[in-house]
């Protein structure tokens, strides 16, 4: 009997294994035509050709380049990994500092890693390291800026003349070639000057500036410096550093052979208005200029 | 079990496993994937495992060790082409009248046949093929794929009546 619940008979079939009965009964079913003509065009397929020589001589030479995928398959991505490992580091040694400056007339707002802002001044720069800052919040500065600070660890600017290091939030540092000024808007800072040890603690509303080589005591009246407004106030300053100052704010020189720089100046200058600014200055110390392009030359009336 | 002292590691008796069993390895991967450059890659592949592993691998256990390797090289990869085989031109010495019609027939049947092939299951195809093409017998076919002589009858049972079916459909 051919029974449908073992499934094998077909199998049993084209092996040779039925018995008489049940070939018999396999041959009265109306499929079986069909089975016999399909294994009868089976035995026209032919696997697909094969070239034994050539295959095992391909597979020998492959034998014959040890583990060749292997070891050159490594090998560029060490070097990939070698080579970031090597950009890494020389970033980390040369690009260990992140500069902002400004030019002439320039004003520029930054925001530091740890989410204090610095407002630089014109003709000013200042560096700091890039990695790990927060950890270490020192700055140098060269030029004007002013700082509100977020609490954490010390914060310190330094520059030529002197450095001041945040005990409270808001400050203006000015340091030019020989002016080192630091204004306190709020909270405290404790400054000192490069040459010596003189060190002093500033309060909202106090400020200090290098004379000589004393720290000199000030008022800050307004609640921002006044550079962040556009203009710069003076008092009692020498000539020079006002010059030096309208020459950061405009693009001119000034030819000042002629004048005595040392006469002390009170006053203010805005920095929209070049002509204003001239007049504004120069006027009051009776002083005479003639403008010849960027340059203006300075002459005592 | 007595294991012949053979070793695999000898340039002649592996060149020799070469000789016996690279057709059919080749052919079984060929009835899984149709392609014919894809089945002679991996299997020279499998070859060149059973060359590294030679001394972990019996003489005996070659042509298993062969297939499960080719097998599983196979699965790795994606690509899977419809399984196409060539057939030769049935002679017809038997019959002295052969009209065109008949003719006609005969390659339609043919083209049937081949279709209905790469229609049938995987697992139904390698074993049919097998028997059917490279004449292995149930035995070795299930030595070949790891499975019971059982199964293989099973498989064979079925691809054939879904080779049936399929024919009837086209």
């Amino acid at each position: 009997m051919l029974s449908e619940n073992e499934n094998t008979y077909l199998a049993k079939w084209l092996n040779n294994e039925l018995s008489t009965e049940d070939l018999e009964e396999l041959k009265r079913l109306p499929e079986y035509e069909d089975y016999r003509k399909i294994i009868e065009g089976l035995t026209f397929f032919n696997p697909p050709s094969f070239d034994l020589k050539e295959s095992l001589q391909t597979t020998l030479d492959k034998l014959d380049q040890p583990k060749k995928g292997k070891v050159t398959w490594l090998k560029p991505l060490l070097y990939a990994v070698s080579a970031a490992a090597a950009v890494v580091l020389i970033v980390g040694i040369f690009f260990n500092t992140v500069s902002y400056s400004t030019t002439i007339g320039e004003q520029l707002a930054i925001t530091l890693p740890d989410g204090s802002t610095v407002d630089l001044n014109a003709s000013s720069s200042l560096t700091h390291t890039r990695f790990f800052w927060s950890q270490h919040r020192e700055i140098e500065l060269d030029g004007e800026a002013f700082f509100k600070v977020t609490t954490g660890t010390n914060f310190k600017v330094v520059t030529k003349l002197g450095q001041v290091e945040v005990l409270g939030t808001q400050f203006n540092v000015k340091n030019r070639s020989n002016e080192f000024q630091v204004g306190c808007y709020e909270g405290k800072v404790r400054v000192s000057s490069q040459k010596d040890s003189v060190q002093k603690i500033l309060e909202k509303g106090e400020g200090v500036s290098l004379k000589g080589e004393k720290l000199i005591e000030e008022k800050v009246i307004t609640p921002e410096p006044l550079w962040k407004k556009g203009e710069s106030i003076f008092e009692s300053t020498p000539l020079i550093n006002v010059l030096d100052e309208l020459e950061r704010q405009y693009n001119i020189s000034f030819r000042r052979d002629k004048i005595d720089q040392n006469q002390l100046f009170t006053g203010g200058f805005r920095y929209d208005n070049l002509d204003l600014a001239l007049e504004s200055v120069l006027v009051p110390m009776g002083i005479e200029y003639v403008i010849n392009g960027t340059m203006i030359v300075l002459t005592p009336k | 079990m007595g294991l012949s002292s053979k070793s695999v590691c000898d340039r002649p008796v592996f060149t020799n496993i070469f000789e016996t069993h690279a057709e059919s390895v080749r052919n079984f991967i060929y009835y899984k994937c149709g392609d014919k450059d894809q089945a002679e890659d991996l299997m020279q592949e499998a070859f060149i495992k059973l060359w590294q592993n030679c001394k972990k691998v019996f003489f005996e256990k070659a042509k298993g060790f062969l297939c499960t390797v080719a097998n599983n090289l196979f699965l790795n990869q994606v690509a899977h082409n419809k399984v196409r085989l060539e057939y030769s031109k049935i002679p017809r010495s038997n019959k002295n009248v052969e009209t065109p019609d008949f003719v006609m027939e005969e390659k339609e049947f043919m083209n049937t046949l081949q279709k209905a092939i790469a229609e049938l299951p995987d697992g139904q195809r390698e074993v049919f093929l097998l028997n059917r093409i490279d004449k292995k017998t149930y035995k070795e076919i299930a030595e070949m794929l790891g499975i019971s002589v059982k199964a293989v009858e099973k498989r064979m049972h079925n691809a054939l009546k879904e080779l049936r079916k399929l024919v009837k459909n086209i």
